[in-house]
């Protein structure tokens, strides 16, 4: 099995930190870096990682960490941590701001807990030391569940940083009329990634385990779209939804046209999704038929359509122009199969938790 | 019981089309119709029609804004011009017998754009022009000219313009300065092509040795280049050479192709009067070409598409699709395109410019030098809305079409017709009747096409969910 090791967002540290309060750096191993509240230096040496800060040291001693240039860390001196909040080489760098929902979708790769990380004002600094043009994803849980101060902590970067731009998962489930004029100023610096897995509204209700969501979801979509807001939809594939599809598309294309791109999402095998793996996973490498159909009313419609976490070969060849690097560069893999494929490099590969047995039946090199 | 949008509607056989302003639509038996009339709906009948985007429950609710946010995509025209089309001279080496743009003899001076013109082009384009643009060079024959076409390409580079090149020519000269030009993967080719070596020259060159030379060169681009490289455009004086040509741009291996008869413009005038008033004649030729493309699709590995009907298929179904000139509406001048002329008079249309050039009526818009003519851009405009002819408002198809004043005004020197006496309304309107009775045909050939128009895959899934409320 050749397989890539993840990349570690979090890391235990020894210091001689002189203070106690959370604070962010951003890194450079430049010799000629001022060392100052936000600028720290970086030693590489065989055993360990030293960054110098404003405030002292701190040592890192995992050999599987390798820092990039200008990244950005956030530091908890007293639980001797920190975490990689921006890597600037990054295909994705995400902020997770709390695992509280209100939804229990039942393929959830990150099944809600009562654990929260609503940090904003040291999130703002470490905001603020983003390179130019820089993106950051956002995600829960749910962090509407936070919306006040979630909008504001946006509102407040945009006026000062408004080349930043922000992908946000939410539900949908917690907007309202009165938030039209902040979405308003967010809408050309925010993504809205949100999940809509059904036309049939028992059905959606069904797979986020909430009744009525549905009705409250399409109550959203009306003032992200008066808002001017950017979407991304976003359907996981699932046994349960994917005979769905081609009406699905229809109703987006008929009542959902303004979406900037509708994503069709594989499954990623982890938290309930690996619960219920037998019950859920679709494999579209044995049958593309509902997608196909889908697809054809979507594009026709001039509906941005796109493949996440779909292995190039397990897409039939017309439509493998749709599927997109989706996998996060620290939790993606490829498998022994993939050497031989010359796709590779294209290719979003799976992600690291993925099982071969229990996956798609028609992958591999000689199905492209 | 919740509201109607506004909505009109067309018998199509034994149906009727029922459509609204945002381009939704859908079929219906005649007593559905009566009962949609006279808002007789049942719950069945009122579901449909919420998933049609026809009703409303209150003003401000998704599908009130949906409906409102459909209209203005389908009006709304880019701010900033992405497309000039210029003229570098208007001298060409060949007199093809249906030019359209009264072109000059390749000896004659003083219809070639001089460096005043090109400083006013640079110029002109930093002011107005978006950062994504397209510059067409089109004649006369521009490869004479190619130090002008160079200088403009190292311009772009020079200032960071993010910009695409098409060279219209009749690539009967491959010098190696030309080459040098075509390596670059911003530079694109077009070429007339009108078929065979016989039709070829019989229309364009009347010299078989000549016309060789073209396709010997024709070859040679599309082969060290790809097709990609060069794209190919017909012109039918003599509608019986449609099919043959057809195959011609088959067995090149050529993918799309537009149909489209001499226009009534130019040279064409005089020597193809019939032009003026063959619509349905060339209607009919063209729907056949459309089933005789259908049918060799349908069998053959390689797909052809015809560029009418991808852009009447993307009106209908496509919000958004309002970069082609024949068919937009609103179809402001001076908006997102302008057509440099040799002597640097600018045009709204390159139809507008040749119906100047005869003298009809004055359509140029400015000069770019001197500037441009908001007020004659503001009064041509007023004529450029389908919204304000009465005609066009009653019209089923009226979010799909467009508008073009200039076509009647070089067929008809006025513009006050009833539309429907107007080619362009009976082209159109034939067109569309034909696309929406294929879309509910049920026959696979149909379907296949039709999807492969508007997504370039080829399929026998329909482009469309349920339609027909029965």
């Amino acid at each position: 099995m050749v397989e890539l090791s993840m990349i570690k967002l979090h890391s235990k540290i020894t210091h001689n930190l002189s203070t106690e309060d959370n604070f962010v750096i951003k890194i450079s191993s430049n010799k000629k870096i001022n060392v100052d509240a936000n600028n720290a230096y970086m030693k590489n040496l065989d055993d360990k990682i030293i960054i110098q800060t404003l405030y002292g040291e701190f040592s890192i001693f995992d050999d599987s960490i390798a820092f990039e240039e200008n990244e950005i860390l956030l530091i908890f001196p007293k639980v001797s941590s920190i975490k990689r909040f921006f890597r600037p080489n990054a295909n994705s760098n995400s902020l997770l701001l709390t695992e509280e929902c209100d939804q229990r979708c039942i393929m959830c790769s990150q099944p809600p807990k009562n654990k929260r990380y609503d940090n904003f004002s040291l999130y703002k600094k470490a905001v603020l030391l983003m390179p130019e043009y820089g993106h950051l994803g956002i995600t829960g849980g749910e962090p509407t569940l936070f919306k006040e101060p979630l909008i504001n902590f946006l509102k407040d970067i945009i006026e000062i940083r408004n080349d930043l731009t922000f992908h946000i998962l939410t539900n949908g489930q917690h907007f309202v009329k009165e938030d039209i004029n902040n979405l308003f100023i967010l809408s050309k610096n925010v993504t809205w990634g949100i999940p809509l897995y059904s036309y049939d509204e028992k059905s959606h209700d069904d797979i986020v385990s909430k009744d009525g969501a549905y009705k409250r979801l399409f109550d959203s979509f009306n003032y992200l779209l008066s808002s001017g807001s950017r979407v991304e939809l976003r359907t996981v594939i699932m046994k349960q939804n994917v005979k769905h599809l081609p009406k699905l598309s229809e109703l987006i294309s008929s009542q959902l046209p303004w979406i900037k791109v509708w994503a069709i999402m594989q499954l990623e095998n982890i938290g309930y999704a690996r619960m219920n793996w037998d019950k859920i996973f679709f494999d579209n490498s044995s049958d593309f038929s509902n997608i196909e159909k889908a697809m054809s009313i979507g594009l026709a419609n001039n509906i941005n359509i796109a493949f996440f976490n779909f292995p190039l070969c397990s897409v039939p060849r017309d439509y493998r122009g749709y599927a997109k690097n989706s996998i996060s560069d620290w939790k993606n893999k490829f498998i022994e199969n993939c050497d031989k494929c010359q796709k590779k490099d294209f290719c979003t590969g799976f992600f690291e938790w993925h099982k071969n047995d229990i996956g798609y039946k028609h992958i591999g090199p000689e199905y492209l | 019981m919740s509201n109607l949008f506004p909505y009109k509607f067309r018998q199509l056989g034994d149906l009727f089309l029922v459509s609204n302003d945002a381009g939704d639509f859908f079929y219906c038996k005649e007593n559905n119709l009566q009962n949609l009339m006279n808002k007789n709906i049942n719950s069945d009948f009122e579901k449909f029609l919420t998933a049609k985007n026809f009703i409303y429950n209150n003003e401000h609710d998704l599908n009130w804004n949906n409906h409102k946010y459909k209209i203005l995509k389908r009006k709304k025209l880019p701010n900033k011009i992405n497309y000039f089309m210029i003229i570098p001279t208007l001298r060409c080496d060949l007199k093809c017998s249906y030019c359209q743009v009264s072109r000059v003899d390749k000896d004659l001076k003083g219809y070639d754009w001089d460096d005043k013109i090109l400083n006013s082009f640079f110029k002109f384009v930093e002011n107005y022009g978006s950062n994504n643009i397209k510059i067409e060079f089109q004649g006369g024959e521009p490869t004479l000219r190619l130090d002008i076409i160079s200088k403009i390409i190292n311009w772009t580079k020079e200032k960071n313009i993010n910009a695409e090149f098409v060279i219209c020519t009749n690539l009967m000269n491959l010098s190696n300065e030309f080459e040098e030009i075509i390596q670059n993967d911003k530079v694109y080719l077009s070429t007339s092509l009108d078929g065979n070596l016989e039709i070829q020259s019989k229309q364009r060159i009347d010299n078989e040795d000549k016309t060789k030379v073209f396709f010997k060169n024709f070859d040679y681009i599309f082969h060290k280049y790809g097709k990609k490289k060069i794209s190919a455009l017909p012109t039918f004086s003599d509608f019986n050479n449609v099919k043959s040509t057809i195959d011609k741009y088959r067995e090149i291996g050529l993918n799309y192709i537009y149909l489209r008869p001499v226009n009534y413009q130019g040279f064409a005038r005089k020597k193809f009067p019939e032009s003026k008033t063959q619509v349905n004649k060339w209607l009919n030729v063209y729907f056949e070409a459309i089933d005789y493309i259908f049918e060799k699709n349908f069998h053959t590995n390689e797909n052809i598409i015809e560029f009418n009907l991808q852009t009447n298929l993307k009106r209908i179904f496509s919000l958004g699709h309002n970069g082609h000139l024949d068919l937009r509406n609103p179809n402001f001048a001076g908006r997102d395109n302008f057509i440099i002329d040799y002597d640097g008079k600018l045009y709204p249309s390159d139809e507008s410019r040749m119906i100047s050039r005869i003298g009809i009526i004055d359509l140029s818009i400015g000069h770019v030098s001197r500037g441009i003519d908001d007020k004659k851009i503001s009064e041509f405009n007023w004529n450029q809305i389908s919204d304000v002819n009465q005609d066009c408002i009653h019209c089923s198809y009226q979010s799909y079409c467009g508008v073009d004043t200039v076509d009647d005004l070089s067929r008809y020197n006025r513009i006050d017709l009833p539309k429907s006496e107007t080619s362009f309304c009976q082209n159109q309107i034939s067109k569309f009747d034909d696309i929406f009775k294929r879309l509910i045909s049920n026959n696979p050939k149909n379907i296949y096409n039709l999807s492969g128009h508007l997504s370039g895959i080829f399929t026998l899934n329909p482009p469309y969910g349920r339609i027909i409320y029965d």
